[in-house]
């Protein structure tokens, strides 16, 4: 018996990947696009589901003469304090949040046409075997200066 | 007994599909591996080992085309592909290059509150998606709502970009990556033709849209990484052979001054990439 529930716990887990798109898709709609304010939605909601420890890596093209929204948010299932940094193509810092109290938003007037790296990473604060895991959304909205 | 049977088999096949999600996710790691930059926080070089997914975010037609904006260009029909053509896209591939290509001709001609136009291009990409089983995105009520918006340009952009997006991640939820993948590098291509067009032989007069213009080759660069990821695709894959030759074209472009001979090849380079695409 303790077999077949371990088949179905594991069963369960093995789906979660193929649902996890429609439910950051519907966590970004919800919690991070409505953070835009009067900027335009630009390229493609980046969601994905995350474990403490994790990032990811968005690599983007800003254009000079555009105001840059960006969005990060985290679901409440994850620590809050969810880390992002842009950084130029050569590696140098152009931003980053922990300096600003974690901020989830952030604007930027681009004054040339470059290349960035923008990292999202969910720090490690659960001291339990079980990491915690949760959506976490990168959106990008535009505004022309 | 047959319970358990059927148990393990269904066990078997998703531990197999979870490894094959795994095995997506590592080789998006790998993807970028040989670049060295600093990871979050800890100096690293090896942050695309640690990133779980690396993401090439394109900008939505809607972006290139506000690029313009402000650059003293004026509307120029000539340079959008005729709606007409749609009859002789057949294949997923040209329906959803195109998709793109229109997308960027709607985005275009809304910039220019070219208000008609642009209703029937939202119309003719209403007809593609339908072709391409692209669901709820585009339908007849976000067309009542792009004609109630008609006299505010900025809503309306706002409108043109969040069905860009929902089309996108509508396709990436059902793992159809390709066909969104194809639909962005329309959009790019189209957006760049008729920014490289428009400037025409005044180089220097449009100093400005010719900045933009080359700045188009760091977008091609994520456009090429995007589709690197679909490679094993056919139809990605000669999308991304006829692309990757625009690249060389462009990298021939970063000279402080660019000449009129220079920008003319290159805008005839433009061309024939984009006629292949709308035929």
């Amino acid at each position: 018996m303790k077999k077949y529930l371990l088949l179905f716990v594991f069963m369960i887990f093995g789906f979660l990947p193929l649902t996890v798109n429609a439910q950051c898709k519907e966590f970004t709609e919800n919690e991070a696009l409505p953070l835009l304010g009067d900027f335009i939605l630009s390229g493609r909601y980046n969601a994905v589901k995350l474990y403490e420890g994790e990032e990811i890596l968005v690599f983007k093209t800003l254009s000079k003469g555009i105001t840059y929204r960006f969005i990060v948010k985290g679901s409440s299932d994850l620590p809050k304090n969810i880390e992002f940094e842009v950084r130029d193509w050569n590696g140098n810092p152009i931003f980053l949040n922990k300096d600003k109290n974690y901020t989830s938003v952030w604007d930027y007037n681009c004054d040339k046409t470059q290349r960035i790296k923008v990292f999202v990473k969910v720090p490690v604060v659960s001291k339990s075997k079980e990491p915690q895991s949760g959506c976490i959304t990168l959106v990008t909205g535009i505004k022309k200066i | 007994m047959k319970v358990k049977h059927l148990l393990k088999v269904v066990g078997i096949l998703i531990f197999t599909g979870t490894l094959f999600f795994s095995c997506n996710i590592t080789n998006n790691e790998k993807s970028g591996k040989n670049d060295t930059v600093d990871s979050l926080g800890v100096q690293s070089d090896l942050a695309y080992e640690k990133a779980k997914v690396i993401f090439y975010s394109l900008p939505s037609p809607v972006e290139t085309a506000l690029l313009l904006e402000g650059s003293g260009i004026t509307f120029n029909e000539e340079f959008l592909n005729p709606a007409s053509k749609l009859s002789k896209y057949n294949t997923s591939r040209d329906l959803a290059l195109n998709m793109g290509v229109y997308g960027a001709d709607l985005s275009f001609c809304s910039l220019f509150e070219q208000n008609q136009k642009a209703i029937h291009y939202m119309a003719v990409i209403k007809e593609i998606s339908e072709e391409l089983n692209i669901i709820n995105s585009i339908n007849d009520s976000l067309i009542n709502l792009l004609q109630e918006n008609m006299n505010d340009k900025n809503k309306v952009l706002s409108i043109l970009s969040e069905t860009f997006v929902k089309s996108n991640t509508y396709l990436e939820e059902n793992d159809r990556n390709e066909i969104a993948a194809l639909i962005i590098a329309g959009g790019w291509i189209e957006g760049l033709y008729i920014s490289s067009n428009i400037i025409g032989k005044d180089i220097k007069g449009n100093a400005d849209l010719v900045e933009v213009v080359i700045g188009q080759g760091f977008t091609l660069e994520d456009l090429l990484g995007l589709l690197e990821m679909f490679i094993q695709n056919q139809d990605v894959k000669i999308v991304y052979d006829q692309l990757k030759q625009l690249k060389v074209e462009f990298d021939l472009l970063q000279t402080d001054q660019v000449t009129e001979k220079q920008f003319n090849i290159f805008v005839s380079k433009v061309n024939k990439v984009r006629n292949s695409f709308t035929l």
